[in-house]
């Protein structure tokens, strides 16, 4: 094992070179991680991108591969990332006639939720760092993924962190929501799926969905409009209040 | 497959045309969205290919992440600092909103909570 590392090493550092190695073992890995979460009975620890990237993270450290390469080699992936926030209209149009009817009452829970999520999470931050990074992150901590890392670009928070924080808030936010909900008494599976939208995203509809139908159809909707409102919210916000 | 990409690279441009000549912190991607969520709503049909083909091409979100989120190795110093602070928005700070948006909704919406 000794002897064999550094060969290894430098057999990765010719592959490395050639921009479709990287790209090939990205594929590899997510086809692996797959499997594994299948065959795991899809436990939600195992989320095949998570540890996709945990795999991807530990290969790049112990190869010593600096990551703008890797980034550059993996360029085709990150972009169809951020052309699928304009595909992000299509779920959200399929839930628009549930919208119409209750427009007024979804408006404002959107508009007021999604502040609550920015907000409470900028304070904490501030609260407990003081790091105008950290602040930047948790801003759009609870928004969907590529609509998070297109604002990350534009406030200055570092898309990769953004990248783990927000999955983690996902995670954590599919385990809380129930829990809140409870302690609420809310019981309305609209009103149940609006606050999985806003404050956890695709992971919490995931959740949402095993509620109920309707309860998922609304979560989407809400992960949708609250990734928009968020969008356009917070930069006017920073600018208005000053608070990076 | 192609009318789909056609479509989604469209409005990726003109959404990216809105946020450079406009100086829009708002991203283009975020602009190009609004856009053809707008465009599809006053058409009023369903979407249908369009529809299908986003539903397979969104099917594979979790896999256009990785790239990005291995990223997070820059950020080990930075995780190492602030792991605190990260703790408690990502835990805290999801809890405390969701019990906020939970009351505020029991407040403005009392006699739908329990249908």
């Amino acid at each position: 094992m000794m002897e064999l590392q550094p060969l290894f090493a430098d057999l990765l550092k010719y592959l490395g070179t050639s921009q479709f190695f990287w790209l090939s073992l990205t594929c590899v890995v997510f086809v692996l991680a797959e499997k594994l979460w299948l065959r795991s009975g899809k436990k939600g620890y195992l989320n095949p991108a998570v540890v996709s990237l945990v795999i991807v993270s530990i290969i790049l450290l112990s190869v010593h591969e600096s990551y703008e390469n890797y980034k550059q080699a993996t360029r085709p992936i990150t972009f169809m990332l951020t052309i699928s926030t304009v595909a992000l209209a299509f779920p959200i149009f399929k839930q628009w006639e549930r919208l119409r009817k209750h427009l007024l009452p979804i408006a404002v829970i959107l508009l007021i939720g999604s502040l609550i999520a920015s907000m409470s999470a900028y304070l904490l931050a501030a609260l407990f760092s003081g790091d105008k990074g950290i602040m930047a992150v948790a801003l759009i901590k609870s928004i969907t993924t590529p609509i998070a890392m297109a604002v990350a670009e534009k406030i200055g928070a570092s898309i990769p962190l953004v990248a783990v924080v927000v999955f983690v808030v996902g995670v954590i936010g599919g385990i809380t929501a129930p829990l809140a909900l409870r302690i609420a008494g809310i019981n309305n599976a609209m009103l149940r799926g609006l606050v999985y939208g806003i404050t956890a995203h695709g992971l919490g509809t995931a959740i949402a969905m095993q509620e109920s139908e309707e309860c998922g159809a609304f979560s989407g909707l809400a992960m949708g409009l609250t990734g928009i409102v968020t969008a356009i919210m917070v930069p006017v916000l920073i600018v208005t209040f000053n608070l990076l | 497959m192609i009318k789909f990409a056609a479509a989604i690279f469209a409005f990726m441009t003109l959404g990216e045309a809105i946020a450079v000549l406009g100086k829009t912190i708002v991203p283009g991607a975020v602009w190009g969205l609004l856009l053809l969520l707008i465009v599809l709503i006053i058409r009023g049909k369903p979407a249908g290919e369009y529809g299908r083909n986003s539903e397979r091409f969104l099917a594979y979100l979790s896999f256009f992440f990785v790239p990005a989120g291995a990223g997070i190795v820059t950020q080990l110093d930075v995780i190492s600092r602030h792991w605190l602070a990260l703790i408690v928005i990502t835990i805290a700070g999801t809890f405390i909103a969701q019990l906020c948006i939970c009351y505020l909704i029991k407040i403005l919406f009392r006699r739908s909570c329990q249908a």
